[in-house]
């Protein structure tokens, strides 16, 4: 900075009582450095950005992941990945657990939130027991729920105990009930999650809103249909699209308790990727299942945003 | 009216509660006591042990590898949340602060990669991986933790940075600091709270992982928790009471985390979302 009389000084401030501030100068002093995005740039372009852009590249060629040299063959990967014997029961099973985790855990994690959102004297100590599962490793989750489902496990168990023998089942091994077992237990692990961001869009709900509509004769349901509901539409969607990509990629806790298996009942995209992609290391199998698992969370993720965006207008 | 506590309220906080111990109290009750159970009293895991095992702990300490494997995953946490700050900081001062074509430019290529779901490019970089050599290391953990941690947390350093005034920073400069210690000295600290949800999300996130160790350490000397765990099914194959000391030992720390700084916690996962 130039130094400036103190006549000039006192010029300058009266100046500036009735003059609106003049656009600041931009000596080169106040540079900032655009080199400092240089790292990040780098190491999110070698690991995210060329590795997405090849496998998007290799599932229309017939790559074989050993060698340089391939040539494009159109959409054969993806025939021939529908015509294998695991992948269409895999997608559908994918769809399935994706829809039942989705709901479920919409469902349980609202009703948590609108619960806690009450007077209700122990809601900080509930609110940390029921988020608790979110931090721990989906490995333990798997372990703890696979020594619950066995056949002479716990939960059988218990339905022993309670009179409802009929209800036994071998959870992880029947495929009637195996799906929907796994899908419990992503539940029992994430509905804290869901929960929490609920509770952060209830408390931007205002209050007098729903004392006014109780006072105008509103019930409970009607209350939280036509004043909660519309208030927590972002927490709705980020909830959705959460679970829906979350649930599409579901795989550790897939891996600790059935393998997919038995007989790929429990096989999902992400389960089939890594046995015939990376353990046979069929990579072109793989490569052409990773671009299809993409195409449905983009596909989901964007009807999702235009649904929210119509009913918002 | 609606915020009295009323005998409605009292029978939903014992629904409430009833609830917490059946889906959440159970498991951990059966947790604790089968890893306290001699491998040898078969029967139910609800009844209590006639004795306590303690050597159900051992075993899983010593035979699981699970030093190594606390060394290696507190250490890739470490560096990753080290890492992912530094240049997720530095990256979004320049993305903020300059508003070119170019700027605007980069940070929308940050972004897409939010909207990619990751996994994508599993496949190309994991023979990338293969062909460096770096197969059996920690290095492409920490490689691909730190690149695929750069949209997510850009973001959220570059929304704050715009909210920021820059008075402070001009000041300094006006003071005779240079960008880098202005940077450093005025702008990270002014960043603490950002850098606080980054830093929780980050350090639980990688901690907890299992598919890239999966991928690069399996069959490797190098382990972390949750692939340790996994490998308890194959070499215990029904000694659950190992295998849930295991699960408690590597839980443990996580659990104590959390419950210190659950508000800030709670707060971050649901924050950082909101970003």
């Amino acid at each position: 900075m130039t130094q400036l009389s103190a006549d000039q000084q006192i010029v300058a401030r009266l100046a500036r009582v009735d003059a609106p501030p003049a656009p600041r100068r931009r000596s080169k002093a106040l540079q900032v450095p655009w080199w400092f995005l240089v790292p990040a740039l780098v190491v999110y372009t070698i690991v995210v950005v060329v590795p997405d852009v090849q496998a998007m590249v290799f599932a229309f060629t017939d790559w074989d992941g050993l060698t340089d040299s391939f040539d494009f063959v159109g959409f054969d990967n993806f025939v021939a990945a529908f015509k294998s014997p695991h992948a269409l029961s895999s997608l559908i099973n994918t769809l399935m657990l994706t829809i039942a985790v989705t709901v479920v855990q919409m469902v349980v994690g609202l009703l948590l939130a609108l619960a806690l959102n009450t007077p209700v004297r122990s809601r900080n100590v509930l609110r940390v027991a029921f988020f608790a599962p979110v931090v721990l490793t989906s490995v333990a989750v798997g372990y703890i729920w696979k020594y619950m489902y066995a056949p002479t496990g716990a939960l059988n168990q218990m339905l022993d105990l309670v009179g409802l023998a009929a209800l036994k089942h071998d959870w992880l091994g029947d495929p009637s009930v195996n799906l929907w077992a796994i899908a419990f237990m992503c539940v029992w692990q994430s509905a804290g999650f869901t929960m929490v961001i609920f509770l952060a869009g209830l408390q931007g709900v205002d209050v007098d809103l729903i004392e006014a509509a109780h006072l105008d004769g509103a019930g409970s349901w009607t209350r939280f249909w036509y004043v909660v509901r519309p208030l927590l539409a972002p927490a709705i969607l980020i909830n959705a699209v959460l679970c829906v990509s979350g649930g599409l990629k579901i795989f550790d806790q897939i891996y600790i308790t059935t393998q997919g298996g038995p007989a790929h009942t429990t096989s999902t995209l992400a389960t089939l990727t890594y046995t015939d992609g990376f353990v046979t290391g069929d990579y072109s199998f793989g490569v052409t299942l990773s671009v299809i698992l993409t195409l449905l969370v983009s596909v989901v993720t964007v009807v999702q945003f235009r649904l929210m965006n119509r009913r918002e207008h | 009216m609606l915020n009295r506590y009323t005998w409605r309220t009292g029978v939903l906080e014992s629904v409430l509660w009833l609830i917490a111990v059946l889906v959440f109290g159970i498991p951990l009750y059966l947790l604790v006591n089968v890893a306290l159970k001699p491998s040898n009293e078969r029967g139910s895991g609800f009844a209590l042990p006639e004795r306590i095992a303690w050597e159900n702990f051992s075993t899983a300490w010593v035979d699981g590898n699970l030093p190594q494997a606390f060394a290696t995953s507190v250490l890739v946490s470490v560096a990753v949340v080290i890492l992912v700050i530094v240049l997720a900081a530095m990256a979004a001062y320049p993305l903020s602060r300059i508003t070119r074509t170019w700027s605007t430019a980069a940070f929308a290529y940050f972004v897409a990669g939010i909207i990619v779901p990751g996994g994508l490019g599993m496949i190309p970089l994991y023979l990338l991986m293969r062909d460096a050599g770096l197969l059996g290391t920690i290095w492409p953990l920490l490689i691909i933790y730190v690149g695929g941690g750069m949209p997510f947390n850009i973001l959220l350093y570059t929304i704050f940075l715009r909210a920021l005034p820059r008075e402070y920073e001009d000041a300094a400069r006006i003071d005779g600091a240079r960008p880098m210690q202005a940077f450093w000295s005025v702008v990270f600290p002014l960043m603490r709270p950002v850098t606080g949800t980054i830093a929780v999300l980050q350090l639980i996130g990688v901690y907890n992982d299992f598919f890239t160790p999966l991928l690069y350490l399996g069959g490797s000397d190098y382990t972390t928790l949750p692939l340790a765990l996994k490998d308890f099914s194959s070499q215990y194959f029904t000694d659950w009471g190992a295998i849930f000391a295991g699960l408690i030992i590597a839980m443990v720390p996580v659990l104590v985390f959390y419950l210190s700084l659950q508000k800030h916690i709670i707060r971050g996962f649901a924050g950082g979302l909101k970003g």
